[in-house]
């Protein structure tokens, strides 16, 4: 108990320290509190007390129990005040699924106060917005039902097994059938009900599926074992027919979780605020804020309208600048690192990140008409195209059942005509032995354990077509702004102008590391960045700063301003710059007096060399598609050792989907980004990894998201692929080998119920171990399923 | 062996009722949830427990 209460201080505490640094960010979480936006998932209880709303929220990052219960301990401690009726906000958290059910009093509290402690104490919060977290009830039921008819009519033909050659009572065996007839009717027509429906489909939409062979096995076995009991003799297969049902539907219940899983997620991780602008309109009420800020939705806004659009922010739609100058990325529009200075009068297309201050802009288009939408729409119509994907198990299957008629037709041909009753006999035999059920078993096992485990490492499949796809892959192409970069500029070179003392620098070094604090602008978060790796400890605060655009900033201590910025401000400032050999073109100043000199650039991630490496040690070949200048992008390929040829740069994102489409055609390609200007390009290409952090957009249109910042893992997911395949086929090989000895047994009329039941689970078992038991990297292997 | 024909029944009675108790608990939701209640009864203060 005492732990646990020094624990609590503990977080407590930490709590506290980590609120400050994100309290510059408070804007963005703003909205959560407009209406429009709570609309999706908030409910507001109509009972008492009034004004109690309840949100439906996701939280990532949770790993035990203690995460669950700090989150609670830590909002009823900051939250709750001494004196009221117990604490207003409760929360209420399924740690398997991360869903949290927030309810709190919504005239005390802001949703996006709470969105913010939590977040704070280091876990992510999104809204959750209909979608069925629960597994579903009913395949847990079927999955219940399916293994106790297995169980209990598995012991009623075991006593009939281990009767040996006299035989039951013929009373008793006569009752033990009936009742394994009656379970056995239950089983196909609760659980097995899906076989029924899924070959009804697929019958329909005249697509191979593995439910039809199985079906057809259940179904001739059915038929012949209820005329043996009916007229008093020969065999029956009651407790063949009742495992191949509930060993199936278990299988394929464990993909569905792992499928189900996935997609919640991926839902998770597209960006809730997608759609959704921070910015002041002209004609807005401004009820939502004090400050006149409000989160708008892209889409309601009209030609023409005067909005001003917050730092850090998307521009909606296409606007025309009122402001004299403003700051703009076009990084995830085309993935050029540089930031661009528009004047007033310039048009800024849709998708351009607003840089240091608050611009004025009129809207030229409605926002329904934007690019992002287009785009969006495009991209859908693109995955609509990939077309419907037939699974390689559903095709395999249908090729084995094939073969499997063709044996039955020959054994009908040749004793049909002599013995019309074992013909039969020994076609339904093969028809249930040959059933691809080792199959329909082993492929969802082996996809969801691989699944799962690639998950826990952070990479997502969203589906098991791109599990399945990726293996296949030939050229990797790759965005480089954001995907082998960092996307953000960063600090590469730093030389001080003239020796310093060792206490006077540590005294900069803390200065600058708080100059974040006050400004946003991309250059102080860089510089800032880089001296917290430097700083001992935290220094005097800045009071003020002024951002110019396009130039740098001043951040002003109480003794003194410190400037940074490009040649030409510091050259307006009146410093005099010396002509030095430095690389840097930006510039540290204090006080007036020159003091080091920065380069500034969007370096390399660490991993991104390895990575490169690792696919093409697996024989892929590599690419980069930038929208970047063509120099910087032989830079980056040179540094990662891929061929200039190689490196494609002035990429826009039309060119960009021209390529990969290209590409796509000749050879299976796989594109890897982040931006919205990969959007299109990944939609085209087989399979496309989106990186962690990656627009939602770019989240929407790929296959495989990244969960963690780390490139590192593209490579991991083409290993999990390529043992997810390996896997596949050694399953299909243990399946061939299983079903041609059953086969040639049943075709000489040797499988008698016993030997059925005995392969069954033989072959089954083997697959399941087989499906679940692996790991890539021969790592030590891990208990999965 | 006559008395199979009436154990047989009851047995499968009986196992009935156990399939009848997982059903309800499996749309009772009993099945969403499988780690954190086990967590729960270690970590959690009591007065949670009361109200």
């Amino acid at each position: 108990m005492v732990q646990d209460l020094g624990l609590d201080k503990f977080y407590a505490m930490t709590a506290e320290s980590r609120m400050q640094p994100a309290s510059n960010r408070s804007m963005e979480y703003s909205v959560y509190d407009a209406d429009a936006f709570q609309a999706q998932f908030v409910k507001r209880l109509d009972e008492l007390p009034k004004g109690m709303r309840e949100a439906s929220l996701l939280i990532e990052g949770l790993t035990c129990y203690a995460c669950v219960w700090l989150i609670r301990q830590a909002l009823e401690k900051n939250f709750s005040r001494t004196g009221q009726n117990a604490d207003p906000i409760n929360i209420t958290i399924n740690l398997a699924t991360g869903a949290a059910i927030l309810t709190w009093q919504s005239g005390e509290r802001k949703l996006s106060e709470l969105v913010q402690f939590i977040e704070s104490l280091g876990y992510s919060v999104l809204p959750h917005r209909g979608i069925s977290l629960r597994s579903d009830h009913n395949a847990i039921i079927r999955v219940g039902v399916g293994l106790f008819v297995m169980v209990n009519v598995m012991s009623f033909a075991l006593a009939e097994y281990f009767a040996g050659s006299d035989g039951l009572e013929p009373g008793i065996e006569m009752f033990l059938r009936w009742l394994s007839l009656s379970l056995t009717i239950l089983s196909l027509a609760w659980p097995g009900r899906e076989f029924f429906t899924n070959t009804w489909r697929a019958a329909i939409t005249r697509t191979p599926s593995i439910d039809a062979p199985i079906l057809i096995g259940l179904v001739a076995a059915t038929i012949w074992s209820i005329r043996s009991t009916v007229g008093g003799q020969g065999p029956v297969y009651y407790d063949s027919i009742c495992a191949i049902v509930a060993l199936v539907i278990t299988g394929r219940f464990v993909q569905q979780n792992v499928l189900r899983r996935n997609q919640t997620r991926m839902a998770a991780l597209v960006n809730p605020r997608d759609g959704w602008v921070l910015a002041e309109r002209s004609s807005s009420s401004a009820s939502e804020n004090v400050e006149g800020w409000a989160p708008v939705q892209a889409s309601s806004i009209k030609k023409g309208e005067l909005i001003r659009v917050l730092p850090g922010e998307m521009f909606p739609v296409r606007v025309s600048c009122v402001t004299s100058c403003a700051e703009v990325s076009f990084e995830q529009l085309r993935g050029e690192a540089e930031w661009k200075t528009m004047h007033r009068g310039d048009e800024i297309p849709a998708g351009a990140l607003n840089g240091a201050i608050p611009v004025d802009v009129i809207a030229t288009q409605n926002g329904a008409e934007s690019y992002t939408e287009s785009l969006a729409r495009a991209i859908d119509r693109a995955i609509n195209e990939k077309g419907l994907y037939n699974k390689w198990s559903d095709r395999a299957a249908w090729i084995l059942f094939l073969v499997v008629f063709l044996v039955a037709t020959v054994v009908m041909i040749t004793i049909g005509s002599s013995n019309p009753e074992e013909a039969i006999r020994r076609t339904v035999a093969i028809l249930l032995v040959a059933c691809p059920c080792t199959f329909a078993i082993g492929v969802p096992l082996a996809f969801g354990t691989a699944m799962t485990q690639a998950l826990r490492e952070g990479v997502l499949f969203k589906s098991q077509r791109a599990l399945e796809k990726l293996a296949s892959i030939h050229h990797f192409i790759f965005d480089k702004t954001g995907t082998l970069t960092e996307g953000k500029l960063s600090v590469q070179e730093w030389t001080w102008l003239r020796p310093l003392s060792p206490e006077s620098e540590m005294l900069l070094w803390s200065r600058i590391s708080e100059i974040d604090l006050i400004s946003s602008h991309h250059v102080a978060r860089a510089v800032a960045a880089f001296a917290r790796g430097k700083a001992e400890s935290r220094g005097l605060r800045p009071f003020a700063s002024e951002e110019f655009q396009g130039l740098g900033l001043e951040a002003r201590f109480s003794d003194g301003v410190l400037q940074i910025g490009k040649t030409a401000f510091l050259q307006q400032l009146g410093i005099i710059l010396p002509k030095s050999d430095a690389t840097g073109d930006t510039w540290l100043a204090f006080n007036g007096e020159l003091l080091a000199s920065i380069l500034l650039e969007d370096g390399i991630r660490t991993e991104s060399a390895s990575m490169i490496n690792d696919i093409k040690n697996l024989g892929r070949d590599v690419e980069i598609l930038s929208g970047d200048t063509s120099a910087r992008t032989q830079a980056i390929a040179k540094e990662l050792a891929i061929n200039p040829p190689n490196a494609h740069g002035e990429a826009t994102p039309s060119t960009k989907m021209l390529f990969v489409r290209n590409k796509a055609a000749r050879k299976p390609s796989a594109m890897v980004g982040n931006g919205l200007n990969d959007a299109g390009a990944m939609a085209q290409a087989e399979v496309s990894i989106a990186v962690a952090g990656s627009s939602s957009t770019a989240m929407n249109s790929a296959d495989i998201c990244l969960l963690k910042p780390d490139v590192k893992l593209v490579s991991q997911s083409l290993k999990y692929s390529l043992t997810a395949c390996q896997r596949m086929r050694r399953i299909f090989g243990f399946a061939l080998f299983y079903n041609i000895i059953g086969l040639s047994l049943a075709a000489m009329g040797y499988v008698t119920p016993v030997v059925a039941a005995i392969l069954m689970p033989i072959s089954s078992l083997t697959v399941t171990h087989v499906a679940t038991a692996w790991s890539i990297n021969q790592k030590p292997k891990q208990r999965t399923i | 062996m006559e008395a199979l024909f009436v154990l047989i029944p009851i047995s499968l009675v009986l196992a009935g009722g156990a399939l009848v108790c997982f059903i309800w608990a499996a749309k009772k939701g009993q099945f969403n949830d499988l780690s954190s209640p086990a967590e729960r009864i270690v970590l959690e203060d009591f007065d949670d427990c009361q109200s």
